[in-house]
């Protein structure tokens, strides 16, 4: 439990520090009149973030290339990456309000995700610890896996934050579409 | 998609369509990048924005706003908007950028031809000091901004913090190599006329002909002026400080 929570004040400090850099890119950008990087952050950041959704598509079997492992590890990557593009993108401008409830969508959705990211974690290494356990007890594999099946809190935990999660993901979406024709709109391509 | 998921996308869309209709009324908050320039401060969104373009430049040539490209600003350039008439005010101006930005880019000077003259757009200042000046502008001045100028201040005196005034502050008369410290440094004058005149000199404004001062220069000590009076300001005078011959 203790090397789990490290691990994730570890990914959260980098993370902060990563947000921060982004943040600093984008002021020196923008010090030094550079504008282009506004379309392309922006659509980089989330094209990637887009991509990312994949992993669900893959969960729910809508396609069956490569282990769900894999494309979770993507996910994550693809969406922290965007992300920090994103955030190049956003900068230190906040005038206007669709952008700016776009960006609390993004971060909330970022932050629920890690969060998410933890819980899936604790869950894999409660199973590890217990499936060891009852190893060392003794017990048969078919045992094992009747009192694996009662392991379920955490599983449960994972599912009550989907809950949360994906509400928060279908408000991000809309509002990102939003944003992007409204952006095009008034700013042109 | 499940159905908890499916609520969420139609609530969202209630989210958004409120957004549009408030937006359709108060389109610059909800949309606006930044406050517009004073001057513009009375324009709509749609009077300069055309739907999924660049900001035309028709939208600011209309007869009501820059016809012929007309600011009603005096410019130091000759002719300037009849000879880029036509061309797309957006490679120069911008806005959004708040109340009292400066709304003009800076003037990409390497597209031109290295013969060249500034004078052949620039309209020089009249005053003395660039009227009497014989050297390239380039001397004292560089392409990004008239202002300020690169002329090297620091060799005759270092403008620190409490020296960065305006030209003629210091420079009253129209002319750049006279100047006075009297415009900020108070004395007596009475004082300092009598004790002047005594020695036979009127032109003593001039404080550094005959006084010397020690600078800070970016953490180096430097003198400036001439040590012919060996009393008066800090470093200098022999244990008399500058404020002592005010009375």
């Amino acid at each position: 439990m203790v090397v789990v929570i490290r691990n994730f004040i570890t990914l959260v400090v980098t993370l902060l520090v990563t947000m921060v850099a982004a943040v600093a890119i984008e002021i020196t950008l923008d010090m030094y009149g550079v504008r282009g990087h506004r379309l392309l952050t922006g659509v980089t950041g989330t094209l990637l973030i887009v991509l990312s959704i994949a992993y669900s598509a893959r969960k729910k079997k809508l396609f069956t290339g490569g282990s769900v492992k894999h494309w979770l590890q993507f996910h994550e990557w693809a969406a922290i990456v965007g992300t920090v593009i994103l955030l190049i993108h956003t900068g230190t401008h906040f005038e206007a309000l669709i952008p700016v409830v776009t960006l609390v969508l993004m971060l909330t959705t970022f932050v629920s995700g890690l969060f998410g990211r933890y819980l899936y974690q604790s869950a894999k290494d409660e199973m590890k610890r217990k499936k060891d356990r009852l190893k060392r007890k003794g017990m048969s594999e078919t045992e094992i896996e009747e009192e694996m099946a009662a392991l379920t809190t955490t599983s449960e935990a994972l599912a009550k934050w989907r809950v949360i999660h994906m509400p928060i993901v279908a408000m991000l979406s809309l509002m990102t579409v939003y944003h992007a024709i409204s952006a095009l709109y008034y700013g042109g391509f | 998609m499940k159905k908890g998921t499916s609520f969420w996308f139609v609530m969202g869309g209630l989210v958004v369509v409120s957004f549009f209709i408030v937006g359709m009324r108060y389109p610059a908050p909800l949309y606006s990048p930044g406050d517009l320039a004073s001057a513009h401060s009375k324009t709509r969104c749609k009077d300069c924005h055309a739907p999924f373009k660049k900001v035309p430049s028709e939208s600011c040539s209309t007869a009501k706003c820059h016809p012929d490209g007309k600011t009603g600003k005096k410019l130091s350039i000759k002719d300037l908007h009849t000879r880029v008439k036509g061309k797309d005010c957006l490679a120069c101006h911008t806005d959004h950028k708040g109340v009292g930005a400066k709304i003009t880019k800076a003037m990409n000077h390497d597209t031109f031809a290295r013969d060249s003259r500034c004078v052949d757009c620039h309209i020089g200042p009249k005053d003395k000091l660039h009227v009497a000046a014989q050297g390239s502008c380039a001397d004292c001045h560089g392409t990004k901004a008239w202002k300020p100028s690169t002329y090297n201040h620091d060799k005759y005196f270092f403008l620190d913090k409490d020296h960065m005034v305006s030209c003629n502050k210091c420079h009253d008369t129209g002319s750049y190599k006279k100047y006075t410290c009297l415009n900020c440094h108070e004395h007596s004058t009475r004082g300092i006329i009598s004790e002047h005149r005594e020695e036979g000199i009127r032109n003593f404004g001039d404080c550094l002909r005959c006084h010397q001062v020690t600078m800070n220069v970016n953490g180096t000590r430097r003198q400036y002026g001439t040590p012919k009076v060996d009393e008066g300001f800090d470093g200098k005078g022999e244990g008399r400080r500058h404020d002592d011959d005010d009375d």
